[in-house]
């Protein structure tokens, strides 16, 4: 009931299966990471979840609190509260960054309902100003010629005005610098609460020192196939991911 | 009935630009303007009347399905008194507006211009000599003192009800170092819509004046708009003209920036949102005349369901004017199968110290960009809308009186919304 809870989740692509029948569950107040080899499917996951069509899902449920992911539309799945914070975020041209997020939670009002201007920017530079973005970013266009570490925290910004309750972040900490991976991860620190649930997908243990987590998956070929505690991500730094891979298949 | 009644109802079942008489009807009616007008309209009309048979290929029409500006829908003409209005307390310090109509009374001779300057000769110079034989309205807009507040001149034009034809011959003088915003607005006729308009405007920038003119068409999806403009551009002059159209089944569109004296600027933009059928022809042309101008245009589409569009685009550069920086672009963007858009880029270059570029493209809506709007919460419709808004704001933008900026960025949104 709170929780997002995936269960022999099977999905492909073009006829090429990718997730094997993965099972995880993230309960509300807890914050998993999960790391693997390139390719082993993890970004896959993140859209998987979130409803992208490329993807078809051949079995198994993903449900968040008490509703099954599966065969909703990416829009829905948003306004049910769950967040991706993109690997590579689009760029849009010429819509703001303000008038996105607007947009966005405008989508989450009644037909003729709509966020109040002066409140929304309040809301909104608090936020900015949280996360160390010049407010001149609210009028450029969204991503549009963003260096990887303005795209990153913009996704941060938009997840913070987006309030929510179960967040995916993939690869979040990468192409940021020093200084910048401490301000996002303090973003998604902030975050943190009992009512929310976040998954942080990363290749580098680093982040998790700032983010620390309750659990760490390791995921191989479309499984997930060890789970341990935050020193997990440690012994992984050191030895790399060969051995979790032959002990899963022994 | 009389034979004489009989007639007058046969002449009226049947009013046509083909027949004689329809022009010296008007002429009658008019004998009252002064010689000079008189031989302008008449000058006009013969040179109408003679015009070839429409051509099979004519290249000034291509890929236009041209029987949709077709003449034959029209049974009259609009009244003059209802198809274009100055909004009130538009006359300023230095800058003046006046109606065609009202000046031809009061101070004929400040119209002389008029048949001096040519039409933009881009291929709808049936509408364009029509437009001089026949109009009984437009506007004259003048400056000879520089008080700009920014605050634009507002000028309408009413589609005429169905079947009805407004002809709008309009001028613009702007004496030395002026500066004026003009809006125009091309506003729908609610309870009879599927009128036509001719507006034919021609401009003349003395040097280092300054003409900001935005465009805001938003006619009914029956009515047929044909604008046609010709902009002539003093000494370091400068002079934009942002378009915004959303209304109307089908428009065309020419106009003409000529950089005239030497340091000149012309900033052209167009922004069309098609949907339906809606048919949106437009032929420009930059032709630099002088050294050291610069001009850039940029002309967007977002076409839905069976819209289309035609953009034809020259960019001419005369032997003496070196030293041009000229650009043009026009993008698409197709929202169905059905869409189409059509580009004819060109380039026409006699100098050889030029910048220039062209560019077109047609696409459609990258469906990760998709995706990645939808994940925010919001449906594939507003999503596009999204997309569509932010792809034609572009043009819009060059708007540098931001409360009018913002108001057609919103009229773009609502129609949007719509
Ligand atoms: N659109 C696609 N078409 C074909 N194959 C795809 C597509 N998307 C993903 N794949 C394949 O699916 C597999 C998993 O990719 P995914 O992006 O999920 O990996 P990842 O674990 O996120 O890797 P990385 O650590 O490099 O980000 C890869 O082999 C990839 O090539
Ligand atoms: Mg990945």
């Amino acid at each position: 009931m709170n929780s997002l809870k995936i269960e022999n989740l099977q999905a492909s692509i073009e006829d090429k299966p990718i997730l094997n029948g993965l099972t995880l569950e993230i309960p509300k107040g807890e914050v998993h990471a999960i790391m693997g080899p390139n390719g082993s499917g993890k970004s896959t996951l993140a859209k998987v979840l979130a409803g992208h069509p490329d993807y078809k899902v051949t079995g198994g449920t993903a449900i968040l609190d008490n509703e099954n992911l599966i065969g909703m539309e990416p829009d829905e799945i948003s306004r049910l509260g769950l967040f991706l914070a993109f690997q590579y975020p689009m760029e849009v041209a010429g819509v703001s960054i303000a008038n996105f997020i607007r947009a966005a939670r405008n989508a989450r009002l009644g037909k003729d309902e709509k966020v109040k201007a002066v409140d929304f920017y309040k809301e909104l530079y608090e936020h900015m100003d949280a996360l160390g973005m010049d407010r001149k970013f609210t009028s450029r266009s969204l991503n549009d010629g963003f260096s990887g570490g303005e795209k990153k925290r913009c996704e941060i910004l938009q997840m913070s005005m987006l309030n929510p309750k179960y967040c995916i972040l993939d690869e979040t900490d990468s192409g940021l610098d020093i200084d910048a991976l401490r301000v996002v991860s303090e973003g998604v620190n902030r975050m943190r609460n009992p009512e929310r649930g976040i998954l942080v997908i990363t290749h580098y243990q680093r982040l998790l020192d700032y983010i620390v987590p309750d659990f760490v998956h390791v995921m191989s070929e479309g499984k997930i196939v060890r789970t341990g505690g935050k020193d997990l991500a440690l012994e992984l730094e050191d030895r790399g991911y060969d051995w979790v891979k032959q002990e899963a298949v022994a | 009935m009389s034979q004489e009644t009989l007639s007058i109802i046969s002449s009226m079942d049947s009013y046509s630009f083909k027949q004689p008489e329809t022009f010296t009807h008007f002429a009658e009616s008019r004998s009252w303007e002064p010689g000079w007008l008189a031989d302008y309209r008449k000058e006009c009309w013969d040179s109408f009347a003679s015009l070839p048979e429409r051509l099979l290929k004519d290249e000034t029409w291509r890929f236009s399905p041209r029987a949709r500006f077709g003449l034959n829908k029209i049974n009259g003409l609009a009244d003059p008194k209802e198809s274009l209005i100055i909004e009130e307390n538009s006359s300023k310090d230095g800058v003046s507006i006046d109606l065609f109509d009202r000046l031809i009374l009061d101070q004929p001779h400040c119209l002389s211009l008029l048949p001096k300057i040519a039409g933009p000769d881009l291929g709808a110079n049936d509408y364009s000599l029509l437009t001089g034989a026949f109009a009984e309205t437009g506007y004259l807009l003048r400056a000879n003192r520089s008080v700009h507040s920014g605050q634009p001149i507002i000028v309408k034009h009413i589609e005429p009800e169905a079947g009805k034809i407004a002809f709008h011959h309009s001028l613009i003088e702007l004496e030395a170092n002026t500066e004026v915003t003009l809006v125009e607005k091309f506003i729908a006729n609610e309870t009879n819509p599927g009128g036509t308009i001719s507006s034919l405007l021609k401009v003349r920038l003395g040097d280092g004046a300054r003409l900001h003119r935005i465009v805001l068409q938003q006619c009914s999806k029956s009515a047929t708009l044909v604008q046609l403009e010709n902009f002539i551009i003093g000494k370091d002059g400068y002079l934009s003209s942002t378009n915004l159209h959303l209304g109307c089944g089908q428009t065309r569109v020419e106009s003409k920036g000529v950089l005239n004296g030497p340091g000149s600027h012309f900033e052209y933009g167009s922004a069309h949102s098609g949907d339906s059928n809606q048919l949106f022809d437009q032929r420009t042309i930059q032709v630099h005349e002088a050294p050291n101008c610069t001009s850039n245009l940029l002309c967007k589409n977002v076409l839905r369901n069976e819209a289309k569009s035609i953009f034809s685009g020259l960019i001419k550069v005369r032997k003496e004017a070196q030293h041009t920086d000229a650009y043009q672009t026009n993008r698409n963007l197709l929202l169905s199968s059905e869409a189409k858009a059509d580009s004819l880029p060109g380039l026409e270059i006699l100098a050889n110290e030029v910048k220039c570029s062209h560019g077109a493209t047609t696409s459609r809506i990258d469906p990760q960009e998709l995706f990645y709007l939808q994940s925010r919460g919001m449906s594939l419709k507003d999503a596009e809308k999204l997309i569509a808004l932010g792809f034609l704001s572009g043009p819009l933008n060059s708007v540098s009186h931001e409360p009018t900026r913002e108001w057609i960025l919103n009229s773009l949104a609502d129609s949007l919304e719509s």
